[in-house]
């Protein structure tokens, strides 16, 4: 699937977005940790647990609206990722 | 007075009149300064039924009592004055350094009355006060205009200054002070070119007084410190500017797209903010005392949309961008800087230019009665569009209306995404309830910087919301609306309310000004002000059944995307709105709560 980084997060990627296969969210942070270190895992935890300032979409609806980090993911779903912005 | 300067200026532009009064102690704190005091000010002065552009209107300008002081972003004035978009109140709001330097020379506001006879210009140098002719400068652009009376005198005045839009009365044209900020929306600069006023420069030396400086260091330390401590304010705005939105709302299946006629771009990666800051950022840049620094310098080297200026900011890429289907950055960066030396507010502009779009693409408009190929994504013809619009040439006469007249014009309004015929800026409702009703009962037509739902329902600041339900939505709003009018009307810029809340700004505006207020008065002036707009708008005839939305954004479900087959549910918090505001159940100001709030 799909996974699309945004805003700050891409100084620690230096890219868009990623493709990589999970079935839940948990395991989508877990391999963005992996892959990208402390940089990432401080970014997106807080003691541990999903830092209350990332958002998290699948296609477009934001996880608190659905399982959290429970939910679970097809193939063709497409995850976005950013940590809390604001403008207008 | 503490906070306050204790002075507005009258200038009557009919006679060159100038005159010093005592402002009023406790119309200052009933109503705090900005938009609040500028807005009772005009309401006590002007007949409602006053035609915009008549000398009869007038045009104020009115700072706060935090402006100019230390306090967080303290940098911001409004434009009050009747809109000739809407013919409701019009409050525009900017910051820089113009409004501080306003304060420094003893006035909290300006009010100008009258028409001068021929153009001119006014210079403040503390309390020196004088009228002269701007024969010179009519015809040139706000920068031209800038370096020239810059020059002339110091590089320590400030000015605001219209372009040649304002004098055209283009019926959105705005006010551009320092250079390439802007009172941008609703028309102000059109009232102040009916004026025959193209320019004012400040210089002052004085400092706002603190009423407790030990309190007031206290609480800006505080204020400071989650102003650093917020992923917003650190480090989202600074790196990305206003721009990072893009993606974000673009994800969301909320960016307005072809005119709102879809809510996803597939290009939105090419105009986001990241690409902003990885092609023409050359350096961000900050309004006086701010700590954020959300502006964006941008520099086009070559090419046909070569340039260099201030912009482009999120309403702007998206109203030239995803609107009109353009994703060409430079282009839309060229279109913003000639907004600016024509001085044009961005929004309108790129909103009326993708209405005219729409109307061409389904034939209402032809290729030989606008003299331009309008399809959507030609941003050869956007570009031109906007040029066209500031000197009220060729199809730019028309655009010069605003979308609202356009498309009526043609018997066919329903193609204009606006309310109280001011163009929406870059959300759909659709999928994203609260502001729409944000945007249906705004005192200036359709705006998201009166109640800005946006923040809990897309960005979930200061906490989440479901952006498609509407429970709720209406006390949200109301909330929203009273704080952003004492924010506004404090002098501190709305981006602070991104890391402090109302107990921040209410400790702020209590040290600088110890007016004694408890933080319950501070918000019940909020809501006092808001009343106030409404009342006025009564009065001019804007009835409580224009509090509506285009009907695409009530009865055409959102075609594709998160949002998909969403409609705005409008009717349900409405009545639930005015319910919360103690109106009449059709939206009407009562007597009691105009007696309670002491209107």
């Amino acid at each position: 699937m799909k996974v699309r980084l945004l805003a700050t997060l891409r100084n620690i990627t230096d890219c868009k977005g990623v493709e990589l296969e999970a079935e839940n969210l948990q395991q989508v942070i877990d391999i963005l940790i992996d892959n990208y270190g402390k940089d990432m895992e401080d970014e997106l935890l807080e003691d541990g647990e999903l830092d209350e300032t990332i958002t998290i979409l699948i296609n477009g609806r934001n996880i608190l609206y659905l399982d959290g980090l429970e939910t679970e993911l097809n193939s063709d779903d497409k995850v976005t990722i950013f940590p809390q912005v604001a403008g207008g | 007075m503490s906070g306050w300067m204790g002075q507005i200026l009258r200038i009557d532009l009919d006679n060159e009149q100038v005159t010093v009064e005592r402002l009023d102690r406790q119309l200052a704190k009933d109503y705090i300064g900005a938009r609040g005091l500028g807005t009772k000010l005009f309401y006590d002065e002007v007949d409602p039924k006053v035609e915009p552009l008549a000398p009869e209107n007038k045009l104020i300008f009115a700072t706060g009592p935090l402006t100019g002081t230390a306090a967080v972003s303290g940098s911001r004035y409004n434009v009050v004055t009747k809109s000739p978009l809407t013919g409701t109140i019009a409050a525009s709001n900017s910051g820089g350094y113009f409004p501080s330097e306003l304060k420094y020379a003893g006035y909290d506001a300006i009010v100008f009355e009258g028409k001068a006879e021929k153009p001119v210009y006014i210079v403040i140098d503390d309390d020196q006060v004088e009228i002269k002719s701007a024969d010179n400068l009519w015809g040139k652009t706000t920068l031209e205009t800038d370096n020239y009376l810059r020059s002339e005198y110091s590089d320590k005045f400030k000015t605001a200054t219209i372009g040649p839009a304002g004098e055209n009365l283009v019926k959105f044209a705005c006010i551009m002070n320092d250079r390439e900020r802007a009172a941008g929306r609703s028309g102000v600069g059109a009232v102040m070119g009916s004026k025959n006023l193209k320019a004012v420069m400040v210089r002052g030396t004085q400092g706002v007084q603190v009423a407790n400086k030990d309190k007031f260091k206290q609480v800006l330390k505080k204020s400071l410190d989650k102003i650093k401590e917020s992923g917003v304010t650190n480090e989202g705005l600074p790196a990305l500017g206003t721009a990072v939105l893009v993606n974000i709302v673009n994800e969301h299946g909320n960016l307005p797209t072809r005119n709102f006629q879809e809510g996803i771009f597939k290009e939105a990666e090419q105009i986001s903010g990241e690409s902003l800051a990885d092609e023409l950022l050359v350096k961000n840049k900050a309004c006086a005392g701010c700590p954020i620094g959300c502006g964006r310098v941008s520099l086009v080297p070559d090419g046909e949309y070569e340039g260099f200026g201030e912009g482009p900011e999120y309403e702007t890429i998206w109203a030239f961008g995803a609107d009109c289907d353009i994703d060409n950055l430079k282009a839309i960066t060229k279109a913003n800087f000639i907004c600016n030396e024509l001085g044009l507010d961005t929004i309108t502009m790129g909103t009326t230019i993708a209405c005219a779009m729409e109307m061409y693409e389904d034939g209402v408009l032809t290729d030989e009665e606008i003299g331009l190929n309008l399809e959507f994504g030609n941003a050869q013809a956007m570009v031109e569009a906007v040029g066209l619009t500031g000197k009220r040439e060729g199809i730019g006469d028309l655009l010069a209306e605003g979308s609202y007249r356009l498309a009526e014009r043609y018997g066919k309004p329903e193609y204009s995404m606006s309310t109280k015929k001011q163009e929406y800026p870059a959300y759909d409702p659709r999928g994203s309830q609260g502001m729409g009703l944000e945007y249906a009962t705004s005192n200036r037509g359709g705006c998201h910087v009166r109640g800005y739902m946006t923040s809990p329902e897309i960005l979930g600041v200061p906490e989440s919301l479901d952006p498609f339900t509407v429970e709720g939505k209406a006390e949200w709003t109301k909330i929203f609306q009273d704080l952003t009018g004492v924010v506004d009307a404090s002098g501190i810029c709305l981006f602070t309310t991104f890391a402090l809340d109302a107990e921040d700004i209410y400790k702020l505006l209590e040290s600088v000004t110890g007016a004694g207020y408890t933080e319950e008065e501070m918000m019940q002036a909020g809501e006092r002000i808001w009343n106030l707009e409404r009342v006025f708008n009564a009065k001019a005839g804007i009835e409580p059944d224009e509090d509506k939305l285009a009907k695409r954004l009530v009865e055409k479900p959102m075609p594709e995307g998160p949002a998909e087959g969403k409609v705005v549910d409008l009717e349900t918090m409405l009545d639930e709105y005015y319910e919360l505001r103690g109106w009449s159940s059709n939206g009407e100001v009562t007597e009691e709560k105009i007696a309670e709030l002491g209107i």
